[in-house]
């Protein structure tokens, strides 16, 4: 059960994120346009992102890890994109916040800019989980090659042990 | 060695498990302080104002003002108050327009929220005042003085303290609107006062157009006074 719903969450969250980045992208793009500025200057808001993405794909690729599988860690990324989609979307289409009104854009700039801190928090903090993970999964590969060779060992031993009774019994 | 990596791995997975938990806790507040934010600022009150006998009574006025300063006439005008008389007219039926026509006296909703009051207020400070006062009294003031006119005018500083009590009242409320998008802690005490500002700044929004009404009022009422004798 606790692998279906970590496998369903991680599903979800992959599409989540592209989502929440694509929400984040037309949010900077309203407001760097309005200031006429030009996207290079904000490229720190998207390297969280980049991360995320690119620590993502090598979860895909290194099964051993299993993050597919650690329900922990795919709740915490589901519930992360789900606040970054929210805010997003309040952003675009909250017309309550009178800020929406003022600057004609059909966006509020500055809800977006008082969370986006916060967002890359959750963004750094979620890539972190990962990297330890990542990290972890790559400890308990060695440990299982020591044991392997620690067991070839043993039964090199064994074998020479049982050549060795066996001469000493013939000689008796 | 092996201990050493044991003992590495066990705080790798606990130091990726407390971010997880730092997230979790993070996320689940910003969640909950959205929620609470959208429904605080969603609020709307019951638009009583409207059947009120102030609202309708002041409503009544403009078109009955309309009236009576269209049927003056320029016959018994004298020459010298001939450019006071002509352009306060133009004024007066302009500022008279602008109110019958304005989004305040024109509302039919049953509920207020916060951006009918941004609205009303904008209206208000941007068009409605200086429509309805400054620019009426400046053509008296400035037509009496330049032409030497005999007219009797006192009303220039009770103009100009309702203008400036309108213009204070309405940049604080634009500043306490605009203001809306931070989010607030909604404990059982500021929630009272959180539901309760939308009233007290629709309060506020009445008592500023009931102000420019009477005053408007009282502008037309000298016009009616002097000119139609």
């Amino acid at each position: 059960m606790k692998k279906i719903l970590s496998k369903m969450l991680n599903v979800l969250s992959f599409i989540l994120m592209f989502a929440s980045f694509a929400l984040i992208l037309i949010g900077i793009l309203f407001t760097y346009k309005r200031l006429e500025k030009s996207l290079v200057e904000a490229i720190n808001i998207f390297i969280p992102f980049i991360l995320v993405i690119f620590l993502t794909v090598i979860n895909m690729f290194n099964k051993k890890a299993k993050t597919s599988e650690n329900l922990l860690f795919n709740f915490t990324k589901f519930l992360v994109f789900i606040v970054i989609i929210i805010i997003g979307l309040r952003a675009k289409f909250d017309t309550n916040m009178l800020l929406y009104q003022k600057y004609q854009i059909n966006y509020n700039p500055n809800y977006l800019a008082d969370n986006l801190s916060t967002i890359k928090v959750l963004l750094y903090c979620l890539s972190g989980a990962n990297v330890f993970i990542l990290f972890n999964s790559l400890l308990k590969e060695k440990k299982l090659i020591v044991k392997q060779e620690d067991i070839k060992e043993e039964k090199a031993v064994f074998l020479q042990n049982k050549e060795q009774i066996s001469n000493n019994t013939e000689e008796l | 060695m092996k201990e050493i990596k044991e003992m590495i791995s066990e705080f790798s997975s606990l130091f990726a498990d407390s971010l997880c938990i730092i997230c979790i806790f993070l996320s689940g507040f910003l969640i909950l302080i959205n929620i609470y934010h959208y429904q605080e600022i969603s609020y709307k009150i019951n638009n009583e104002y409207i059947n009120s006998e102030e609202y309708k009574a002041n409503k009544n006025n403009i078109m009955i003002l309309k009236e009576k300063i269209n049927n003056i006439s320029d016959n018994k005008v004298s020459q010298s108050d001939y450019f006071i008389f002509s352009q306060t007219k133009i004024k007066l039926n302009a500022c008279l327009e602008a109110l019958e026509n304005s989004s305040f006296y024109t509302m039919n909703i049953d509920k207020v929220g916060l951006l009918d009051l941004y609205n009303f207020n904008n209206e208000l400070t941007n068009n409605l005042q200086y429509k309805c006062l400054f620019e009426i009294d400046y053509t008296i003031s400035s037509g009496i003085e330049e032409y030497n006119s005999s007219l009797d005018y006192d009303l220039t500083e009770e103009v100009e303290n309702v203008r400036n009590d309108i213009m204070f009242y309405g940049d604080y409320l634009k500043n306490q609107l605009l203001a809306n998008g931070s989010y607030y802690y909604s404990t059982e005490n500021s929630k009272v006062s959180i539901y309760n500002d939308t009233l007290s700044y629709y309060n506020l929004i009445t008592h500023n157009y009931n102000k420019l009404a009477n005053e408007t009022d009282k502008l037309a009422n000298w016009f009616l006074e002097e000119f139609g004798r």
